[in-house]
């Protein structure tokens, strides 16, 4: 048994291993627009030399030809040292190598606040604004839509169950970023209750100002996230947990006389609660990496709007160095989550199951 | 527990039994007869001329709709054109020995009796001379104060001026004017409301001053040495209200912006969706039905492609490549091929394959191609109808995301383009809801028409959902 299970994780951890490259490699060539990038640089190059020696008194006395040499050869020179020289087909496997070992280099454009070039430090500054938003917005919605979906089986076609039914679906056709227009042209410009957008309105200079100012610029954009998806989390769960319902240990469990609440508890919620913690698993994940347009929105400084700034300015290794980071973090989830069903599901371990 | 029904034709007449069913059906048809009346209320290139601002010069710059002077009980001010053909005109010729005068007189009347002020104004005059011609503006009120304008002389090469409101002469006559009524210069004037205003302290600022309704009296003074100069003269006062859905920061009638949008949403929303659900679940067919090595293939690739971050990737590629709205489609198609159908279709297939039917189909030598296609696909098809419309709405969003983001088709409107041209503008700043509210609102329908559908069928198809 044990044979199946290892055999089995390892094809799980092989597949997501190539996920992972073959996702990387993508956006390594679709980030330098297939080497376009390069021949921009390599463009630049040639300008900022031309620039170099205009100003540069001395070079103007060589003749000609010496000149025009003198030119290649410091253009050669600089390229080579922009590791430029190799043609991109290498390149690209380079730059495969190095994100795939989180080697995540510098930006070209984009610095942190603190003025750092360093992919890495522009990414874990803006990291913790992103969790803070997206993933308390995920585990509030979580919580409530479990709650209410819970609730919902229990009084199953009841006038509050049909209700959120209909509430969760057309909820849910709607993405949060939607929400966070109107949301913001009724509370922020039309009521004045919160601000429009952003982390803060002015530099704090201690933390008694700056938390509260950070909250009421936290709210809409939490209240809009938690509004867009709890619905959809209240529905999943109460189908989850109808179907469960009708199982026939249930059943069994009910002619028994087992109280109903302990039904509740230990007959339904269990067999139900897997699919609902890998559903709550790989929202937390995606929550890390923020929303590009709900962040664009609301003006929030987070990694979304980070994707979306490198996007603008083609800054190939901020856009590599978000991805990557994203598709580690998810294949490592889906991994603990194959893990963890695999144990607990013997019927995983089938091959082709 | 009743059996489901069996058969699209089938489907459909239960889902129209459901209320959500209907509901959508309302909606849908609310959406598809926008894109009927395209062809009425705009028979013309409506993408070429929607960028071309010389289009849309003759209407008011970010007006609200119409009827919402029913909700503020106030007339506010439409369109207003006094056409130079509307004035009244007299002239003399004055002959003196050997050289003639000519003076033409041009009085344009109109009446206003708006509870607001026009969003701004436009005089132009133009002067039909060989030589020169001098022209003296000035405006009448009900109040019969004389506001001056100008005084110009027109030649033959400069023979046409435009006085907008924003620009300087008019500005000066406003602030002169404002100054031989209250004796002092103000440091603001709003010519639009000046000119228009009850004379009190208040009428240099457009929130206290008043409207002076009545009829005005454009009148033009022409002086020429030629008799055969003439002169014309027109006004052009922009409204505040425009339309039924008012206008954007470039004049134009968001009403066929958005009419034109549902069209492409529904064309968009619609293809992505059929093609890329039928795809899906061919390929969970097969996948199912083959089993080994294929099915391993679309299994893993089906995996691959719902862990890879799809949003961002089409933004990426939006970014680099530029589509437009029909590349975009296909682009969209093709990352969807392989998605989470495939698998929800699989797992239906070693089922039906056991059914008798099928058995029988085996037994007479149909082929395996002719056993997915003919007997295992139709079984499942209802299925699929729920997971289509449901995934409608996701590609309609996600048009309406990348024109947001500035990253959709560049020439055609569309809701989302529409939306991020209001986002741009700051509309939401400046309080011009309508431009916002207006496509969000037909982006909200046509998610909510597919949602409710996508639960109808889901209803009539998962007999269980019914029960429970």
């Amino acid at each position: 048994m044990l044979k199946g299970l290892s055999r089995h994780l390892v094809r799980r951890a092989i597949f997501l291993m190539a996920t992972l490259i073959i996702a990387t490699y993508a956006t390594v060539l679709i980030a330098n627009l297939g080497g376009y990038i390069d021949h921009i640089l390599r463009q630049q190059i040639e300008f900022e030399v031309s620039q170099y020696l205009a100003r540069n008194p001395s070079f103007k006395e060589l003749p000609p030809e010496e000149q025009e040499k003198f030119r290649i050869q410091l253009i050669e020179q600089r390229i080579k040292a922009a590791g430029l020289d190799k043609p991109f087909i290498i390149r690209s496997f380079i730059y495969l190598k190095q994100a795939l070992t989180l080697d995540l280099g510098r930006a070209m454009h984009i610095k942190s606040a603190a003025g750092s070039s360093r992919v890495r430090d522009i990414i874990f500054e803006r990291l913790p604004w992103s969790v803070l938003l997206f993933t308390t917005g995920t585990i509030l919605e979580a919580a409530i839509g479990i709650v209410i979906g819970i609730y919902m089986a229990k009084s199953a076609l009841s006038k509050f169950d049909r209700l959120m039914t209909i509430f969760s679906i057309i909820s849910y056709s709607s993405p949060p970023w939607f929400y966070g227009i109107i949301a913001i042209l009724l509370f922020s410009f039309q009521l004045r209750v919160f601000p429009p957008g952003g982390l803060v309105s002015r530099p704090h200079e201690s933390l008694i100002t700056f938390i509260p100012d950070l909250l009421h610029h936290l709210a809409l954009p939490l209240i809009v996230w938690v509004f867009s998806f709890f619905g959809y989390w209240a529905y999943i769960t109460r189908n989850l947990v109808i179907e469960t319902l009708h199982q026939d240990f249930v059943m069994a469990a009910r002619a028994k006389g087992v109280p109903e609440n302990i039904i509740t508890r230990r007959y339904v919620l269990r067999p139900a609660a897997p699919p609902i913690i890998t559903m709550v698993a790989l929202a937390l994940i995606a929550s890390w990496t923020g929303a590009i347009i709900t962040e664009t929105v609301f003006g929030w400084p987070g990694l979304g709007r980070l994707y979306y700034m490198a996007i603008w300015s083609m800054d190939a290794p901020v856009l590599i160095g978000l991805t990557v980071m994203y598709a580690y973090l998810l294949v490592l989830t889906v991994f603990i989550l194959d893990i963890l069903y695999a144990i607990l599901d013997p019927r995983v371990r089938i091959p082709g199951g | 527990m009743s059996a489901p029904p069996v058969g699209p034709k089938a489907v459909l007449k239960e889902v129209l039994k459901t209320k959500s069913g209907i509901a959508a059906f309302t909606l849908l048809i609310f959406i598809i007869s926008l894109s009927l009346v395209v062809p009425i209320y705009a028979p013309y290139n409506i993408v070429k001329s929607w960028n071309n601002p010389e289009m849309w010069l003759s209407n008011p710059r970010c007006a609200a709709p119409v009827w919402i002077e029913l909700f503020i009980g106030k007339k506010l001010p439409k369109n207003m054109v006094i056409e130079s053909e509307e004035f009244h005109e007299s002239c003399f010729i004055v002959t003196y020995g050997n050289f003639t005068i000519k003076k033409v007189y041009l009085d344009g009347d109109f009446n206003y009796k708006y509870d607001g002020f026009p969003s701004e104004f436009k005089i132009e005059i133009k002067a039909n001379t060989k030589t020169n011609m001098r022209v003296d503006l000035k405006l009448i009120r009900p109040d019969g104060d004389e506001i001056f304008i100008i005084e110009e002389v027109l030649t033959a090469n400069k023979s046409r001026i435009v006085l907008g409101s924003e620009g300087e002469i008019i500005h000066n006559a406003a602030e002169n004017y404002v100054a031989e009524v209250l004796g002092s210069k103000p440091k603001v004037v709003v010519p639009q409301a000046v000119f228009f205003a009850v004379k009190d302290e208040g009428m240099n600022n457009p929130k206290t001053a008043k409207v002076l309704k009545g009829r005005y009296t454009l009148k033009i003074e022409a002086t020429s040495l030629n008799p055969e100069d003439t002169v014309e003269v027109s006004m052009h006062i922009y409204g505040r209200v425009y339309g039924l859905i008012g206008t954007d920061a470039m004049r134009r009638d968001l009403l066929v912006g958005i009419l034109w949008g549902a069209p492409i949403a529904l064309a968009f929303g619609l293809t992505a969706a059929i093609i890329s659900t039928f795809a899906q679940a061919i390929l969970g067919v097969i996948s199912g039905y083959l089993g080994g090595k294929v099915d391993e293939i679309i299994q893993r690739a089906t995996e691959f492609m719902m862990v890879i971050p799809m949003l961002p990737i089409m933004i990426l590629i939006s970014f680099v490549y530029r589509l437009n709205i029909w590349t975009l489609l296909a682009v969209v198609i093709i990352f969807s091929i392989f998605g989470s159908t495939v698998k929800v279709v699989r797992s239906m297939v070693p089922q039906i394959k056991e059914e008798h039917y099928i058995l029988a189909a085996i037994s007479y030598g149909a082929s395996r191609w002719r056993i997915m296609f003919r007997h295992i696909f139709p079984r499942v098809l209802p299925y699929t109808f729920s997971i289509l419309a449901l995934s409608v709405p996701g590609y309609i969003f996600l048009e309406a995301a990348l024109s947001f983001l500035g990253l959709g088709d560049p020439v055609l409107p569309t809701w989302g383009k529409i939306l991020g041209d209001a986002q741009n503008s700051g509309a939401a700043y400046h309080g011009y809801w309508w431009w916002i509210l207006a496509p969000a609102m037909c982006i909200a329908i046509t998610a909510i028409a597919f949602a409710l559908l996508g639960y109808a069928f889901d209803k009539v198809v998962n007999p269980r959902l019914r029960e429970m």
